[in-house]
């Protein structure tokens, strides 16, 4: 078999990505639990879309369920996955492995336990090379050296006969991204890819997935907890909530019109470097809702400043704001006349979580707030 | 390279406290060995004998002495029969080990494939299956099971001999005339292997690598043999050492039922012959066979995994 007939030409027209009303359900014994509830969006070749949302939001699930990578036991798969036209949706792991590594690829979380640590790196490369393209292993070996000098890593010929254990974790992560790069997959999932790193290591990771990306023209779906990842990175942003999008926006536009009240806490919650030092930090009240019986009406309204009675009772559906691309799902949006006005009669009617909150936030969780570099809450710790 | 002269350090001093206790053991038996080889003389005769072979010089000495042979390839001879013991071991040593290649390739052969078989379907029906056919031929007791492999492929469909044959012709005669016993000892282990590697296998199919593995497009088949199945054989790794330690002392009713002059039987019969020298040939024999055999364990394990060859190497 010719790399031509594994690979059918798409027609280029309409997007990469086009995903519709996704729910992934898990069965447990405490009943469904609801971990992605209808997810729709779509993205064009080679733009970036953030997905942003606290832990529980059900974002790595998403990644997973697009990709196809969850177990089939006991999952629930629902909607509509369009990957160049064609539905994957219902596709069996068979039919997914044509995809896999050569059309969308996927860099984990955790660089320490996504390599095979018996596995030399080099090997790791160049097996996913070999398998999927016709190439000689002398060819695959140079390949992979060119893949390890491009995402930056010193001494390339080296480490191709070094074991995973013995790179350090920033290193390890480049590894996996030259792994994820190494056939050329039109979509690359980075599922929190900096969360396990060193602070200083991260910047230098979302740059080097960022440029990677530029040049080879994927398109990426970057999810993180942490909307200073994507802030300047992505070109639209999803804000996830209890596995649903809350809010949907060009980047620019979020940070510009921010209407869901999350966005505006998750916002908030970002430690602020001009802040005078002590400064308390912003936490978001309460816990992400139990997806196994999430509450009535808007599922963020337990936690939300702006609560009225129609929150608790009736879910908004996304609505499109007056920009193009923007959405949110919210009755009483940020910014807006009705949104203000309902803040203003939680003040008045003394009915103000966050500000309760604040109160009984011991020092201890603020600082376990700061390390999760997120909106988290207390004893959500 | 500094691990392997580490270990072979080690290797040295547990096989000398290995000999010393092998000596002593027999020192420790009750019975006199000069009684046993003059039954009807006199007191006078036995202790001339005591003198002559060397049983009143200390002990210390005694040992000594012994050692020295044993270094020299000499593992004493036979108060009554004047044989060597070398000569009789030598004999009886191939037997066994071959018994022991034999059983431990067949049950890896057939437990390797069959664990991780079973543990990517884990909890299946098919997986259910394989569990409780291992369970049933761990259950059942070697020997029986030889009886039985007898009874059917032997003495009703002469497949294969009844009777362990002196002399084998070529290679499949070789396989023929070990199969029956072998395989009785496998169908014990191949339950413990499979069950090991299965729980094991669960375990390393939960890793993020095999994921990883996973979202790179490669087949079932690679991810579960490259990826998955080194990371998790240590625990069979471990039960494969201890059982060809264990069966390089032979298997005595197998040997007996088939008539197979092994370690077993050579133990047996010096220990019921009151054969003090033998015995003691034959104690050192197996215990350094499974030091051997634990050495080789574990050099093995470096190679399974890459982080204890370093480790080790940087301690």
């Amino acid at each position: 078999m010719n790399t031509d007939e594994r690979f059918p030409s798409a027609p280029l027209d309409g997007p990469l990505l086009d995903v519709d009303g996704i729910r992934t359900l898990f069965r447990t014994d405490r009943g469904l639990v609801r971990a992605v509830d209808g997810v729709s969006f779509s993205l064009e070749r080679g733009r970036t879309l953030g997905i942003v949302g606290e832990s529980g939001s059900g974002k790595t699930v998403l990644s997973r369920s697009i990709m196809g990578l969850l177990p089939k036991k006991n999952v629930v798969r629902e909607g509509s996955i369009k990957f160049e036209g064609k539905e994957i949706g219902r596709a069996s792991a068979e039919d997914m492995r044509g995809l896999w590594g050569t059309q969308m690829a996927m860099v984990f979380q955790d660089p320490m336990t996504s390599l095979n640590p018996v596995i030399k790196v080099g090997r790791q490369i160049t097996e996913s090379l070999l398998y999927h393209l016709d190439i000689s292993r002398s060819y695959a070996n140079e390949l992979a050296l060119a893949l390890l000098a491009s995402v930056g890593i010193p001494e390339p010929e080296r480490r191709l006969a070094e074991y995973p254990h013995q790179l350090s974790g920033g290193m390890r992560q480049r590894v996996m991204i030259a792994i994820a790069i190494a056939c050329g997959p039109k979509l690359l999932f980075a599922d929190e890819p900096t969360t396990a790193l060193d602070v200083t290591v991260q910047a230098q990771i979302l740059d080097l997935l960022q440029s990677q990306q530029r040049e080879r023209f994927m398109a990426m779906i970057l999810v993180t907890h942490d909307l200073g990842v994507v802030a300047g990175r992505a070109d639209e942003i999803a804000v996830m909530y209890a596995g649903r999008i809350v809010e949907k926006a060009p980047t620019n536009v979020l940070f510009r019109e921010m209407r869901h009240p999350y966005s505006e806490a998750l916002v908030r919650s970002i430690p602020k470097i001009n802040n005078p030092s002590h400064t308390r930090l912003e936490v978001i009240f309460g816990r992400p809702p139990d997806l196994v019986h999430p509450p009535a009406g808007c599922k963020f309204s337990p936690r939300c400043p702006y609560v009225q009675e129609k929150c608790r009772t009736e879910e908004p559906p996304l609505i499109d704001a007056d920009t193009p691309g923007h959405a949110y799902r919210c009755w009483f949006p940020v910014g807006t006349p009705e949104g203000r006005a309902a803040l203003e009669r939680n003040r008045a009617e003394g009915r103000l979580p966050v500000a309760a909150a604040e109160e009984a936030v011991p020092e201890a969780d603020a600082t376990a707030t700061l390390m999760g570099g997120t909106a988290s809450a207390p004893g959500s710790v | 390279m500094r691990l392997l002269v580490t270990k072979l350090v080690q290797l040295v001093v547990v096989l000398l406290v290995v000999s010393f206790f092998a000596f002593l053991l027999i020192r420790l038996l009750p019975g006199d060995p000069a009684e046993v080889i003059i039954p009807f003389g006199t007191n006078q005769q036995r202790e001339q004998l005591r003198k002559d072979i060397g049983l009143k010089e200390p002990f210390f000495t005694q040992y000594g002495k012994w050692l020295n042979g044993v270094v020299h390839g000499d593992l004493g001879q036979d108060y009554q029969t004047h044989q060597k013991a070398t000569t009789i071991i030598r004999q009886a040593l191939p037997k066994s080990l071959q018994l022991m290649l034999y059983a431990e390739v067949l049950a890896l052969a057939i437990a390797i494939p069959l664990g991780v078989f079973a543990a990517y379907k884990a909890g299946s029906a098919a997986d259910k299956i394989a569990n409780l056919t291992v369970f049933g031929l761990l259950s059942v007791p070697d020997f029986v099971l030889l009886f039985l492999l007898t009874y059917y492929l032997g003495v009703k469909n002469h497949t294969f001999p009844v009777i362990f044959p002196n002399a084998t012709h070529g290679l499949s005669g070789w396989f023929k005339a070990w199969f029956l016993p072998a395989a009785s000892l496998a169908a014990g282990q191949l339950a413990v292997f499979m069950r090991l590697l299965r729980t094991d296998m669960i375990a390393t199919l939960q890793e993020d690598y095999i994921t990883m593995a996973k979202s790179k497009g490669l087949t079932n088949l690679r991810i579960l043999f490259r990826h998955a199945l080194r990371p998790s054989s240590f625990s069979l790794l471990t039960a494969a050492g201890l059982s060809v330690g264990a069966l390089i002392g032979g298997t005595l009713i197998i040997e007996v039922i088939y008539s197979i002059p092994g370690m077993g039987l050579t133990i047996f019969n010096a220990i019921s012959q009151r054969q003090y020298v033998l015995l003691q040939a034959c104690v050192l024999v197996v215990a350094v066979g499974y030091v051997l055999i634990n050495f080789v364990v574990d050099l093995l394990y470096t190679v399974l995994d890459p982080r204890i060859r370093h480790a080790r190497a940087a301690a």
